[in-house]
Formats: structure tokens, C-alpha cells, sequence
């Protein structure tokens, strides 16, 4: 992840509708994929993405915003809005839909059980510190290499080291607890 | 204290356990569209919100004139009110306002109020003050006529052809101003993304003659984007210009005996490089001419008539 190009940050900052455009086309897949990992729903994730650019258009509005890393910012606020979900509520239940049909290919079984580790580590990721779950979710599932992750959490190389550490420790022995309680 | 290895284990360890949350279900492109206008109009509202007139708020001897001045101090804003209270007296008067454009935003082409909705548009668009605002509006309301689409074709009812005209009006308007543009590649680009979306998000709906007619549509011009040449905008066409000239100048003692032997004619011709046209000092049939715009298959070369490359595209094609 490199710094975003200036001239494209200056014309974020004027709420050019082109170079916003082109900002949404760039960055929403990857704020919903790391909010559909996070939360395991469709629609949250959508929510999420939706209101993370509305949050950017907002500080922009206010002559705040983005100075360097806009896609570590937008993460910033992704995460910020997830928490914000855990705390409110717990994940719905899933509901069934009518217009699922079953995939000859996929065995129902298999599904049940791929679903079933899914949300036995989204448990577990829940249950980190904040931050500490952010260094993870980038590092793990978004490929970032700590340089980046450190400039998202506006930390320095060795503090997100050291907390890459305490996290992976941390999780690890919430994931056996999982396991056991399973 | 955890040595390097066993930290390397932990890690891959981790990463066999995080690696469930790697497969994640495609996005809804339809939500995913709906979502991008959203926050570009939510942006557009933004932007017309910010008081562009801070440079021109009065100092200190400026405020002594003009509170002399029958003016106010920012005359945008003033004008803004004038005509907010105009619209407001209009909206009284006429008894159908704000409120009801408003709703009509959500209508489908069956409703009463569908006609407000397209009027509306038709109303932003001769507001808007530069071609890029155009292209951006069009490019939405192309957005908007493939939703109705879309539930249209969900619901079991017929797409009217009024609405696929329209989606074709908004396109074509879109590349006709996209092509008045000095650096047109990039909204070229964009217009070409939108339609590519659009008929991505056809193919998932249930296959209805209309719909089929439309996708044809936008891959016809999405192949008219693709025929067109890509100028590189540091190297615009007059300079290409210039450089034929200049090649042809360097070239001619060496035709001058053959009158018949103009290598950029028959570069045109033949369609592809005429080792005569070798840059001074290269050898005949040596290296590739060093002319940088290879044309695309159709096009005959660098001089285009007034009509340009783009003039084979046009709202009709």
C-alpha cells in the first residue's frame, strides 16, 4: 500500500465527483471483503462500506480527512464502524432465504461445517482488543505488511510488532478455548 | 522468550486457522451499484453545500464599500435565496413542489409521478455547468434507467421502449460530450466501466427480450469504445501531425527521384510500416518507424478528416 497520489488526494479534498468515483470503483471491494470477514453478512458488510465513504465524505466536508494513506483511512473507519457493531448487537441469526436453491456441487454438510469455522474464529477475533484485531485481520486476511499496518494505526513499525505478537498469542488461545468449548 | 522459528509456526499456524475467512461470497453488483450512487450523490450534495465564496467575503475596505453598496457581501448566495424563494413561491402557487420531485425519485416508468422524476433530471442536466457534470449525471441516470430495468424484469413486467431509448439517449449523450473533451481517455474509460457493470448486472436478470435488446446495446458500444484509439494525451494529434510532416520533409531527397513513392501514403495504404519512413540514419527495412500511434484496425492513419477518429461513433451506431 502505497501513499495515495497526491493529485488525487487534492482532488478528493475539493469533493471532485470523478476523483471520488474513482476512489469507491478502487477501495469498497476491499472495505467489503475485510467487513464480510468481520461480520459474516452480506448486508452488514454492505452497511459498512456505505457508511465508511459516507464518513469520508463528511470529514472531507469538514476540511478533515485523508493526508496521506486513504485506503488506511478508510480501513481506520471500517473498523471503527465493526466495533461499533459488535458492541450494539449480537450478529443476527441467519435467516432463511427463499431464493437459495441448493447447488448440486456443494454438500450441505460441508457447508454447515465451513460456516461453522468461519464463525468459531470470527468468535474468537471478537473477543481481541480492538487494535489488536485490527494488526490481525490485515496482516492474516488482508496481506498487509506491517510498514502498512503501522501507518493505518498510526504506530510505529516496532509498537504493531509487538502488538502482531500479543495478538497472535492472544488469539491462539481463544481458538483452542473454541475448540474445546465445541 | 519465543524464538524466530517458533514464531514462524505460530504464524503459519494462525494463518491455517484465519485462512476459513478467506472465501467470501461474491458482492451484489446491484447493491454495490446502488451504493456508488448513493455516495456520489451524496457527495454532489456536499459539494453544492461548501460557500465557495470565502476569498470574496469583504476586509476592511471592501466591507466600507460595499455596505454602501446596495449589493450584499457574497452575491452567490443572495442569488441563491432569490431563486430558493422564487421556487418556493412557484411551488405554492403551483400546488405540486419540492416534495412531490422528491417522491418522484423513487417512481417506476408505470407511475403518475415517473414523468416529474424525468423531468427533474432533464432540469439538472441544463444546470449543470461543464460537460464533466453532464457525463457524471447522464452516467447516473443511466444507472437509474437500468435499476428500473432490472425490477421491471423481476416483477414479470415488460420493459417500455421509451425507457430503453432513454438509457440509450443518456449513453450516447455521454460519449458525444466525452469526445469534446481535451483529455477525454479517462471519462472514455469511465463511461466504458459503467456500461460494463450495466451489462453484467443484465446477465444475472431473468432473460427478457428487452433486456437481451439492451445488453446488445451497450455491448455495441462498449465495442465502439474499444475501436477507438487511445490518444496518449502528452502526445495530442497535432503533434503526430507534426511528426509525419517532419518525416516526410527528412525523407524526401530520397524519394525525389520516385514521385510516385510517398511512404506515408503508402503507409496508409498498406496499413502497416513503410520501411522508406525509417528515421534519418536508419536503414531501409531496418528497425520499426518510430511513430508512436500504431492505428487501430479500421482506422487508416494519423490524418483524420474533421469528423476525427471518433466520428464513426455517433448516437445512431
Amino acid at each position: 500500500m502505497n501513499p495515495t497520489e497526491p493529485d488525487l488526494l487534492r482532488r478528493v479534498h475539493q469533493l471532485e465527483t470523478r476523483a471520488l468515483a474513482e476512489v469507491y470503483d478502487q477501495y469498497s471491494p476491499g472495505v467489503f471483503r475485510y467487513a464480510m470477514r468481520l461480520l459474516g453478512d452480506a448486508a452488514l458488510a454492505e452497511d459498512c462500506v456505505s457508511e465508511t465513504f459516507s464518513r469520508l465524505l463528511q470529514a472531507l466536508h469538514k476540511g478533515k480527512g485523508p493526508q496521506d494513506h486513504l485506503q488506511a483511512y478508510l480501513y481506520r473507519i471500517a473498523h471503527n464502524w465493526i466495533t461499533d457493531q459488535y458492541r450494539r448487537q449480537p450478529p443476527p441469526p441467519l435467516e432463511l432465504d427463499e431464493r437459495l436453491t441448493a447447488d448440486e456441487d456443494t454438500d450441505p454438510l460441508e457447508t454447515a461445517i465451513q460456516n461453522q469455522r468461519q464463525e468459531r474464529v470470527r468468535q474468537a477475533l471478537k473477543r481481541l482488543p480492538k487494535t489488536q484485531r485490527q494488526v490481525i485481520v490485515l496482516r492474516y486476511l488482508e496481506g498487509w505488511n506491517v510498514q502498512e499496518v503501522a501507518a493505518s494505526l498510526k504506530r510505529s513499525v516496532g509498537a504493531v510488532k509487538a502488538m502482531q505478537h500479543r495478538a497472535t498469542s492472544t488469539l491462539r488461545k481463544f481458538l483452542a478455548i473454541e475448540e474445546k468449548e465445541e | 522468550m519465543t524464538s524466530n522459528k517458533d514464531h514462524t509456526k505460530l504464524d503459519a499456524e494462525l494463518k491455517n486457522s484465519l485462512a476459513v475467512l478467506q472465501d467470501i461470497p461474491t458482492r451484489d453488483e446491484k447493491r454495490a451499484l446502488h451504493g456508488r450512487s448513493q455516495f456520489l450523490t451524496e457527495a454532489r450534495t456536499l459539494k453544492q453545500s461548501v460557500t465557495p465564496a470565502a476569498e470574496r467575503r469583504p476586509n476592511r475596505w471592501m466591507e466600507n464599500i460595499q455596505t454602501r453598496l446596495p449589493f450584499r457581501k457574497e452575491g452567490v448566495p443572495m442569488f441563491t435565496q432569490i431563486i430558493s424563494a422564487l421556487l418556493i413561491l412557484i411551488t405554492l402557487a403551483g400546488g405540486a413542489g419540492a416534495g412531490t420531485v422528491y417522491a418522484a425519485q423513487s417512481s417506476m416508468p408505470a407511475d403518475v409521478l415517473y414523468p416529474v422524476k424525468t423531468w427533474s433530471e432533464n432540469a439538472r442536466l441544463g444546470l449543470a455547468t461543464s460537460p464533466e457534470k453532464d457525463i457524471d449525471l447522464l452516467l447516473e441516470f443511466a444507472n437509474r434507467r437500468i435499476e428500473e430495468m432490472l425490477v421491471l424484469a423481476e416483477e414479470g413486467a415488460a420493459v417500455p421502449e421509451p425507457l430503453m431509448t432513454r438509457l440509450q439517449t443518456h449513453l450516447d449523450l455521454a460519449l458525444q460530450l466525452c469526445d469534446q473533451l481535451q483529455d477525454s481517455q479517462q471519462t472514455r474509460q469511465q463511461i466504458r466501466q459503467t456500461m460494463m457493470t450495466q451489462q453484467k448486472l443484465i446477465d444475472k436478470a431473468p432473460q427478457e427480450a428487452q433486456l437481451l435488446q439492451t445488453r446488445d446495446m451497450l455491448q455495441q458500444r462498449i465495442h465502439q469504445i474499444d475501436q477507438t484509439p487511445l490518444l496518449d494525451p502528452a502526445q495530442d494529434q497535432d503533434q503526430l501531425q507534426q511528426q509525419d510532416r517532419d518525416r516526410l520533409r527528412t525523407d524526401q531527397p530520397e524519394d525525389a527521384g520516385n514521385p510516385e513513392a510517398n511512404g506515408y501514403q503508402e503507409e496508409q495504404n498498406s496499413g502497416g510500416p513503410n520501411p522508406n519512413l525509417d528515421a534519418p540514419g536508419q536503414q531501409s527495412g531496418g528497425q520499426a518507424p518510430q511513430r508512436t500511434k500504431t492505428p487501430m484496425p479500421g482506422q487508416s492513419g494519423q490524418q483524420q478528416g474533421p469528423g476525427g477518429p471518433d466520428s464513426s461513433k455517433g448516437p445512431g451506431n
